[in-house]
């Protein structure tokens, strides 16, 4: 014959394992119909134990879902804010880039209005690059990144990126060089590739300390790549993987500006082609971005 | 102002949060009597407190009687609410005496919840009067 001892001990387990699986069959009435006061307090302290659990787990979804509500509104605010913006800032654009003929024109395009001229433009492309990620960030959370491929050369691409930073490299005193290569041709979408490598280039510009930077191109089988290395200030191990994540910035934002979406962008655009994104760094000895993408001839 | 058993909120009207606070009363220095209600909810548990806090201001040591005879038994929420409130009166608490009467569920549970929140001093009595006497004997 069992022990009273054995079947509370029995009964135990068998609450513990409902417990487990978030059930508890426990009642007010089982709890009264123990026998000793102990019993009653270990029925009891099960019966707490499961509530408690059942109340955390509760608490924990109606959290979880409100941090998905606050997320989607902050996308939902992104995405019309972003929108918002770039109609005027196109306005913008099409106004300034008409004022140096105008003003030719009245013979009033001297020197000075010439530089400050380039100085405001410099201001509202960079507002644009801004309002255009903060539209990216919008596409991207909300599933509506699109590829449009064509065929291309992905060395024309990337030298094409290259030479548009010419100046930017040499204001920066950084010299820039491009590793030339044999054309590799593909399914690419220009614009994409395009974007993924200006970030890369003027992060290299921004953090490389007026040091050397180059670019290349690698094609292997049915992969194809293309790098960005800088000397600069380089990117301490613990923050490698984290700079590819939304607003995260390893260099500190008193002396590096940005809103953190760059790399973010870009490793979301990279893996939407199929590819992927890494960087080999040391601090104050530079870093080197990958990216490889497939060929698709 | 009869006490219904079912959950008060903060629809309350202003004669029952009247009743309410008038569960909570001084019994002589020191000492107070904390009267649950049939059916604890955030709402009456924090009405409660207050007037405990209230009648307990300025001292620097106290002990009450809580009577749980007839009280249903708190939900995890509840449970929660009353370590909070409690965890603030704690320090000045020198005990703590809940009347149980012959109800074992609620006893049991009580213990546990006592267990849970950390009173120095707790002990589960039949009746009122053995409550009083258990606090005043801690605040001798």
């Amino acid at each position: 014959m069992r022990s009273a001892e054995q079947r509370l001990v029995e009964q135990v387990l068998q609450h513990i394992g409902e417990i487990s699986v978030g059930r508890c069959s426990i009642t007010d009435e089982m709890i009264a119909a123990e026998r000793d006061a102990s019993s009653q307090e270990i029925m009891a302290g099960l019966l707490m134990l499961h509530e408690d659990l059942e109340y955390g787990r509760q608490r924990q979804s109606a959290l979880l879902e409100e941090l998905r509500r606050a997320v989607h509104v902050r996308d939902e605010f992104l995405s019309v804010a972003s929108h918002e913006l770039r109609t005027p800032i196109t306005t913008l654009v099409l106004q300034i880039d008409d004022l140096p003929r105008l003003l030719e024109q009245k013979g009033a395009l001297d020197n000075d209005t010439t530089r400050r001229m380039k100085t405001i433009r410099r201001q509202v492309d960079r507002l644009t690059a801004l309002v255009t990620a903060l539209v990216d960030v919008s596409r991207i959370t909300s599933g509506k990144l699109s590829l449009s491929k064509e065929h291309a050369d992905l060395v024309e691409i990337v030298r094409s990126v290259a030479e548009r930073f010419g100046d930017d490299a040499q204001r920066s005193g950084s010299s820039l060089r491009f590793a030339d290569h044999e054309p590799i041709w593909g399914e690419f979408d220009v614009s994409r590739v395009d974007q993924v490598a200006t970030n890369l280039l003027s992060n290299a510009i921004r953090y490389g300390l007026g040091k050397p930077i180059a670019v290349g191109v690698a094609a292997n089988g049915q992969r194809c790549s293309f790098w960005v290395a800088d000397q600069g200030i380089g990117i301490p191990p613990e923050h490698q993987t984290r700079i590819f994540q939304q607003f995260e910035r390893a260099a500190p934002s008193t002396n590096y500006s940005g809103l953190g979406l760059g790399l973010w962008i870009s490793r979301q655009l990279v893996e939407a082609m199929g590819g992927t994104i890494s960087v080999r760094s040391a601090v104050d000895a530079g870093s080197v971005f990958t990216v490889e993408i497939p060929h698709q001839t | 102002m009869q006490i219904e058993s079912r959950p008060y909120g903060a629809d309350a009207a202003a004669d029952e949060i009247e009743a309410l606070r008038a569960r909570v009363w001084k019994v002589e220095d020191r000492l107070f009597v904390y009267d649950e209600v049939p059916v604890q909810s955030l709402f009456t548990l924090d009405l409660l407190f207050d007037r405990l806090e209230e009648l307990a201001a300025g001292l620097d040591r106290f002990a009450y009687v809580v009577d749980l005879r007839g009280v249903k038994r708190p939900g995890a929420e509840v449970r929660e609410r009353l370590k909070q409130r409690v965890d603030r009166l704690n320090p000045r608490l020198a005990h703590v005496a809940a009347v149980v009467g012959n109800n074992v569920v609620i006893r049991a549970v009580a213990k546990l919840a006592a267990f849970a929140i950390g009173f120095r001093s707790f002990t589960s009595n039949v009746s009122v009067e053995d409550g009083l006497e258990a606090c005043r004997r801690a605040l001798r």
